[in-house]
């Protein structure tokens, strides 16, 4: 059976291939993966259809946490640059900050997680919003809590200064 | 997961507020040896000036109090300042990397009221000449940052005019690395008093371009660097330059027209002539000061009878905001929460923790800035 001609269609979109560590395939839109820095910088060197990474560095849980952050950033940078174009109002940085929010409030490993990806994949605005979660999250913690929190041995000095 | 990496704890750290850094110095030899690092110290500040985490300084009559780490600048808690005494007299001279700069009866300081470091400035050479018998010497004061050679400046100048002529002014330039004042070329403007603006490395001010006249106002910087003054150009159509200010990067002033006024910005400040109008408010503003820019567009004003307004420029609405813990403020200042350290190892209050701890703690912990090389050696001179 022959399909029918439908121009709704759109050309396919250039896919890029993700492994994680633990050897999952994750298939994304070009665009998404150029988010990462690592995989920007030598991208268009790469054959077309040699465009698979190996992450051994980053599990496919996370993966996956990473891959859903960089679709909501590349479509909320389309609609917030169409509403700029169009001069209709939007408060679409006020919302992806807000989904931002919500994203990375997840536990400590979770946490630790997306930030060491993000870290070693180079996507910027991630790691910086993983690096804030993290300050946000010690600060107003006791010197003894952090040891703990950081696994860190006591072998300080007493600071003067500290205690104020 | 307590394994993340030490650049990445470097980093962690350097998004924080001083306070909490304060505390967790005493975490373990190496976070206290990273607080104290001059590049960590360059870091944070990057940090803390390209997120605006400003605080909020306000004086009454002889009293100090600052907010911490509270972006609506409400909550304020009277601080111990140098030379405080029950008759204080305090002169603001400008703030700049988180510095302070303040004459306290007639003692110039230069402040870290976030860590609480201070030096007191040798005498200044004063030989003010006082030219022009008669004329009136009005005092000039600034603030601010040599990047060339990472030394903190202070200047110093009288100015003197006759009526409405501008006769001349006596310019004096503090340098921090060297501890010593001296003189250097005059303007060749009046400037409109008052102390440098905040959030320049170089001190600005408003002046009067007309050599001998009080005409058309402009923006003058003094370049620490150069040791020379320069105008910046604003645009034409400004009638009454009343403000002008660096906020979040960005130049900014206010012209006021008795029943509106303008707001222009110029991004990018050192590009010459870009200037964009950014709103205006169908009110005079000529007796309000913008202490900061927030993130969501609104800008906050104050004090104004006490209280600060935050205004939102989209909805054209204002709200009052009260100041809590101060009862009659005088004027506001903004400065940057850094750790950027004065090398004095003297801090306000030492006095008083060293006798508090002689008392409580016996004579083993020495409380100086070294204090903490201090202990280490004296715990090892102990062990022997």
């Amino acid at each position: 059976m022959k399909d029918s001609f439908n121009p709704s269609i759109e050309p396919p979109k250039k896919t890029v291939t993700l492994v994680s560590s633990d050897g999952y395939d994750f298939e994304v839109e070009e665009e998404v993966a150029l988010e990462s820095q690592v995989i920007k910088d030598g991208f268009e060197d790469k054959a077309v259809d040699d465009r698979e990474y190996l992450l051994f560095n980053v599990h496919s849980d996370t993966l996956e946490l990473i891959i859903k952050y960089c679709e909501k950033h590349v479509s909320s940078r389309k609609s917030i640059s169409a509403a700029a174009a169009s001069s209709s109002s939007s408060n679409g940085e006020e919302a992806l900050k807000e989904w931002d929010e919500h994203f990375i409030s997840v536990d400590t490993n979770t946490l630790y997680d997306i930030l060491m990806a993000a870290d070693y994949l180079n996507i910027k605005s991630l790691l910086d919003l993983a690096i804030q979660k993290v300050a946000d999250t010690i600060h107003g913690r006791s010197p003894e809590q952090i040891r703990k929190k950081f696994n860190i041995e006591n072998d300080s000095i007493i600071d003067p200064w500290a205690s104020e | 997961m307590s394994n993340l990496p030490e650049e990445m704890i470097t980093n962690i750290l350097s998004r924080l507020p001083v306070k909490p850094l304060l505390q967790f110095k005493s975490v373990c030899k190496s976070w206290y040896s990273l607080i104290n690092d001059p590049i960590f110290i360059k870091m944070h500040l990057k940090h803390a000036t390209r997120n605006n985490n400003l605080n909020a300084m306000y004086f009454d009559a002889s009293n100090i109090y600052t907010t911490d780490y509270d972006t609506l600048l409400t909550e304020a808690i009277e601080v111990n300042f140098p030379f405080k005494s029950s008759k204080t007299v305090v002169d603001y001279y400008g703030s700049c990397n988180g510095l302070v700069c303040l004459d306290v009866n007639s003692n110039i300081v230069i402040w870290n009221p976030s860590t609480k470091e201070f030096k007191k400035l040798p005498l200044s050479c004063e030989v003010f000449s006082k030219r022009a018998k008669g004329s009136v010497a009005t005092l000039l004061s600034g603030f601010g940052y040599d990047p060339n050679l990472d030394d903190y400046k202070v200047v110093k100048a009288m100015q003197y005019s006759n009526g409405n002529d501008f006769v001349g002014s006596e310019f004096e330039v503090y340098s921090l690395e060297k501890d010593s004042w001296r003189k250097v070329d005059g303007a060749p403007y009046y400037i409109c008093g008052g102390n440098s603006l905040f959030g320049f490395e170089n001190p600005h001010w408003l002046a009067m371009t007309g050599r001998w006249t009080f005409e058309s106002k402009c923006i003058v910087y003094f370049d620490l660097v150069e040791e020379k003054f320069y105008e910046i150009q604003h645009p034409d159509c400004v009638n009454n330059l009343m403000k002008v200010g660096l906020l979040g990067g960005s130049l900014y002033i206010l012209d006021d027209n008795e029943t509106w006024s303008d707001i222009w910005v110029m991004k990018d400040y050192g590009v010459k002539g870009l200037w964009n109008k950014l709103f205006t408010i169908s009110h005079t503003c000529q007796y309000f000061r913008i202490l900061r820019f927030s993130e969501n567009g609104k800008v906050l004003f104050g004090p104004i009878n006490q209280d600060l307004v935050l205004y939102d420029p989209e909805l054209e609405k204002a709200k009052y905001l009260e100041v809590h813990g101060i009862s009659k403020m005088c004027c506001a200042e903004v400065y940057v929460g850094s750790l950027v350290s004065l090398k004095t190892g003297t801090y306000v209050g030492q006095e008083q923790a060293k006798r508090d701890s002689i008392r409580t703690t016996g004579l083993k912990r020495r409380f100086d800035a070294e204090g903490a090389e201090q202990a280490e050696y004296m715990g090892a001179a102990e062990q022997k």
